[in-house]
């Protein structure tokens, strides 16, 4: 007897009985609305990815506005308020736009293939996660075009600075809001996959480390956004509701403003480097065909670096002026951080030693990302010493250890995983030649561009200027130069990746020799939907 | 996951899919973020930065909504039970929401499988013309193991756990 013919099970019908598709193993729509409605998350994970692509464009033609505006001393071409504009903008685009929503996309594509899960925990949260970003931003460049021009405060929003600027303020605050709950809807669904789609055997101790460091890279976003939504808030009530939680005059207090952005700012720096982390510590030891060196050290000093961030933001406000005992705990709490760094650059070098090493394009990457991380980890351990700080304090040293800690750290880590993993993603083989061509031709300009803003920074060069004393003329000139070859060697890796995706050799489902992990044993490129029944772990490495 | 319940005139198979983390883990997991996240908030509102406090408690209800919402999406449940004359087959959450009873006499089972790594095989009941996949969420092995012990059952047999 039959009550029910659901989909649940029915594969023949008796004739004339309600027929349900069996819709779990449909393939992509087509057109642009399987762009818009796509709860898959292999789509979102491209999405994500070629919206930060594009990002990265923008935020860099903002860079070589201002590098072309300090090519020579004096103001050339922008005026000083759109310079402004273009320092701040340029930071918020890269860090909201670019690093945040590549890491995402690469997540949205690596984790449920790396741990054996058929999708993200909440697709359709997934996809709301992603179609609130291009809104945000479209709020955030479009105040370029208002009469109040964009913000031009710098990307802290330091008040009362911030809160002078003109009625495009609303917009921005507005679509920071915006970029907190894609940040929040994004962190939740992937802490809810993590751990609870796991396959079989996948236990924490077995998960890759790009899954680990977006586990934690997710915690850290929950706890810190909030916070920036709650200071963002008090700004525009001081600005529209007349609130004075920053304002003196009120009673209010701006140095406090510094306090709470930086006790999401800090947690922010890590956020943007512990997926690099992990990139990283997937690609060294497939090149080098040796497992990764020290696992669970590795583990616990990216666990350890996620707690030193909430406890170290007021070395970002030495010169503020604190206690004594407060500038010694935070600036002893910041050179703590090393040591867990120091832990997976070991690691990192050990699992290189003596291994079978190749150098293809992102093992260059990975390798070019050790050293020139490590170059930012020195000077951002300069910057820690409380009385050196006070010299080098918003100085274009301070500018070329972020840069170094963000271009050839976090950005090169991205570079490196798309090379990594675009063979799983078309099918394809990169152009080998061509993407060891955009290695040596961005590692030579990044270097050309960065390396002597430590010189003009040292030599007293301050930061968010549009012009300068003579005496930094010629470093300026070398650094501007640096940007623009820097800048247009990534229309190579625009290029690489269009031909990709078009076409080229044939890629293996293993594709390097020495890959392990469960996203390898899918074909290439990796099917619509993978892992719709957990695989059996027993015949694979997990990592 | 398959969990087997036998008695001497009934077998009954419940059939899960893949979940990870049990309920009361993903409690721990609520609370420890409900705790980190509540402990900042409340330490901003001490500070008089009490503004953080509302988007801290929007956030700890997402996260409260979005862990219910997978973990009730991953308990599905698929019952399956040899009883008498007949096989009572079951879909639901915490009850019974679709059923489905069909003769034991007239049941036979289907299960085929490609010779490839990525394909985890088909299982159904037959009967009466009309066709029922079984254990779709199971992986390979899972499936070879829940053929064997349903045959067993059908024919009377012991069921090895």
């Amino acid at each position: 007897m039959t009550t029910d013919s659901s989909h649940d099970g029915v594969v023949h019908h008796a004739p004339g009985e309600h027929h349900d598709h069996d819709h779990d193993h449909h393939g992509p729509a087509y057109g642009l609305m399987r762009w818009i409605t796509t709860t898959n998350h292999k789509d979102i994970g491209s999405l994500y990815l070629w919206f930060s692509l594009i990002m990265f464009f923008i935020g860099g033609a903002m860079a070589l506005v201002i590098r072309a505006e300090l090519f020579q001393p004096g103001i050339q071409i922008v005026d000083p308020m759109f310079f402004n504009s273009m320092t701040t903008m340029h930071a918020l685009v890269m860090i909201f736009g670019v690093v945040m929503p590549a890491f995402v996309g690469l997540a949205n594509w690596m984790i449920p293939m790396m741990i054996g899960a058929p999708d993200m925990a909440l697709p359709r949260l997934n996809n709301w996660s992603f179609w609130i970003m291009p809104f945000a931003f479209a709020i955030l460049l479009s105040t370029l075009f208002m009469d109040s021009g964009g913000p031009a405060g710098g990307w802290t929003l330091y008040p009362p600075l911030s809160l002078q600027m003109g009625d495009s303020f609303a917009f921005v605050i507005f679509a920071i809001h915006f970029m907190g709950i894609s940040s929040v809807m994004g962190s939740i669904n992937i802490v809810a996959t993590i751990f609870n789609m796991r396959a079989p055997g996948v236990t924490f101790m077995k998960m890759p480390m790009f899954v680990w460091t977006w586990l934690i890279t997710a915690y850290l976003l929950i706890a810190t956004i909030p916070v920036l939504a709650g200071a963002v808030t008090m700004l525009l009530t001081d600005r529209y509701f007349g609130t004075s939680f920053f304002s003196a005059a009120g009673g209010g207090d701006p140095v406090m403003f510094q306090h709470i952005f930086w006790f999401f700012g800090h947690p922010e720096v890590y956020i943007l480097i512990l997926p690099a982390f992990g990139i990283i510590s997937s690609i060294i030891p497939t090149f080098a065909r040796k497992p990764l060196f020290g696992y669970d050290s590795m583990v616990y000093a990216t666990a350890s670096i996620a707690f030193l961030s909430f406890i170290v933001w007021a070395h970002h406000m030495f010169t503020t002026g604190m206690p004594l005992a407060g500038s010694l705990f935070f600036m002893m709490s910041t050179m703590l951080i090393s040591v867990p760094t120091g832990v997976k650059v070991f690691n990192w070098v050990a699992t290189m030693w003596r291994g079978a090493m190749t150098f293809e394009t992102p093992m260059l990457f990975a390798i070019g990302f050790v050293i020139m991380f490590t170059i930012g980890g020195l000077s951002g351990l300069m910057l820690a010493i409380t009385p050196a700080d006070i010299q080098y304090h918003d100085t274009y040293f301070v500018v070329a250890h972020f840069h170094y800690v963000l271009v050839p750290g976090a950005i090169y880590s991205i570079m490196a995983a798309t090379y990594y993993w675009i063979p799983k993603w078309t099918g394809n083989m990169y152009d080998e030649t061509l993407g060891k061509w955009h290695f040596w031709i961005s590692t030579v300009f990044v270097n050309v561009l960065f390396f002597p803003m430590h010189f003009v920074g040292l030599a007293g060069m301050n930061r968010r200027i549009p012009d300068y004393s003579l005496q930094f003329a010629d470093w300026n000139m070398v650094a501007s130069i640096g940007a623009f070859g820097f800048g247009f060697s990534q229309l190579l890796f625009v290029w690489i990746v269009i031909k990709c995706v078009r076409g080229g050799k044939q890629a293996t489902d293993e594709v390097w020799e020495g890959a392990r992990g469960l996203e390898w044993t899918v074909p290439s490129p990796a099917p619509y939907h993978t892992f719709e029944t957990a695989p059996d772990i027993t015949k694979y490495a997990v990592r | 996951m398959i969990d087997v319940d036998t008695t001497a005139d009934r077998c009954r198979f419940i059939v899960q899919g893949n979940q990870s983390m049990s309920w009361r883990a993903n409690l721990w997991l609520a609370a420890s973020l409900g705790v980190v996240v509540g402990g900042i908030s409340l330490f901003m509102a001490a500070h008089g930065l009490w503004l953080v406090v509302p988007f801290a408690g929007l956030e700890i209800v997402l996260i409260l909504g979005c862990l219910y919402l997978t973990l009730r999406r991953l308990s599905r449940k698929e019952v399956i039970t040899v009883e008498g004359q007949a096989i009572r087959l079951e879909w639901g959450y915490t009850r019974a929401e679709r059923q489905v009873e069909l003769p034991r006499q007239w049941s036979r089972l289907h299960y085929a499988c490609a010779d490839s790594p990525f394909d985890c095989g088909e299982l159904s009941v037959a009967a009466n013309g009309q066709r029922y996949a079984l254990g779709r969420c199971l992986n390979k092995q899972e499936k070879k193991r829940l053929h064997s012990q349903l045959q067993a059952a059908l024919q009377g047999a012991p069921v090895a756990a």
